[in-house]
């Protein structure tokens, strides 16, 4: 009966380690992304839109912030792979073994990359269909990802939902002409991602 | 009811657990909490694990410690954002012991 005790108390412990790395890694993820409109209205202000200029900065502006994103996921996709997919999300001591995550991790990302391409591609050319292409594909892999980092948290917080909400919203805002509402939008989304990031960053100091 | 021949196997693997968990890096749930995590996570710093487990520097020193001592982990220093961090590893051995104790327990939890 002890030993048993002793199996189970430490999969709750490692449980707690590995949630408050995942907090910590979704903190810097919210932090990282909510500079992202505040990056592109400093640019903006100096850049014309729809310049030339325009279409070059803008997708190299992305570059890293995917970059960031793809080194503070991996790791954390790595155990989400062992850990929920093989369908041991509640007991580490059921987990499988992992097998091609790397080669899946690098699909993923290719997803992105093509999804990105097509909106570029849609912009810059001004096919709606591209755009819309690309875009959905983005969101659902956006969230997907997104989803699947909270799940490992342990708990869904109410930032958590905000910052998914205000994320939504501005996907939607890619779709609709150029105007205060985007504007608004996108605001909305950096500020409820710096709160989602400090109210994380947070939650791991008091879970001391 | 088992088979003689399956109940001998369970038994074995039965024992074979309690042996591991005998040793002195199994015997406490926070050095396999440890471990376990480190399998998933494939490093963690002293500080993040401080923070997390509530509890003394001078205790969970000493839990590293006999994980170090019985070559399961390795502590060393290295840099992060925040400043200087002792970061621990699991060895090859650890890596064994701990994919070994996941074997049985994963075995004897389908019985």
């Amino acid at each position: 009966m002890e030993k048993r005790n002793l199996v189970r108390e430490s999969e709750e412990i490692a449980w707690k380690i590995i949630r408050r790395k995942f907090r910590l890694t979704l903190a810097r993820y919210y932090l990282l992304w909510s500079t992202l409109p505040i990056i592109f209205s400093l640019i903006y202000s100096v850049i014309p839109y729809s310049s030339d200029l325009y279409y070059v900065v803008t997708p190299v502006v992305y570059v890293p912030y995917f970059l960031f994103t793809t080194v503070l996921f991996r790791r954390a996709y790595n155990v989400y792979r062992r850990l929920v997919l093989s369908g041991s999300e509640r007991s580490i001591s059921r987990s499988g073994k992992v097998d091609w995550f790397s080669l899946e991790f690098a699909l993923i990302t290719l997803i992105y990359v093509i999804a990105f391409g097509l909106i570029y591609y849609g912009v810059a050319t001004s096919t709606v269909v591209f755009t819309i292409v690309g875009g959905v594909i983005f969101g659902v892999m956006l969230l997907w990802g997104f989803m699947s980092a909270i799940r490992l948290t342990g708990r869904l917080r109410y930032y958590d939902v905000v910052a998914v909400i205000t994320l939504f919203f501005t996907i939607v805002a890619l779709f609709i002409p150029f105007s205060n509402v985007n504007l608004l939008i996108y605001y909305a989304f950096s500020l409820s991602w710096i709160f989602a990031g400090y109210a994380s960053f947070m939650e791991v100091q008091n879970s001391e | 009811m088992l088979p003689l021949w399956r109940f001998r196997t369970v038994s074995d693997e039965l024992k074979r657990l309690i042996d591991l968990l005998s040793t002195p890096a199994f015997s406490n749930s926070v050095r396999v909490g440890i471990l376990l995590s480190l399998l998933y996570l494939d490093r963690i710093t002293f500080t993040d694990l401080l923070k997390t487990l509530d509890l003394p520097k001078s205790t969970l020193f000493t839990h590293l410690q006999v994980l170090q001592d019985e070559g399961l982990i390795l502590m060393k220093k290295g840099l992060t954002l925040d400043g200087p961090r002792t970061f621990i590893v699991l060895t090859d051995k650890g890596k064994e012991l701990i994919n070994q104790y996941l074997t049985l327990v994963k075995r004897l939890n389908e019985h």
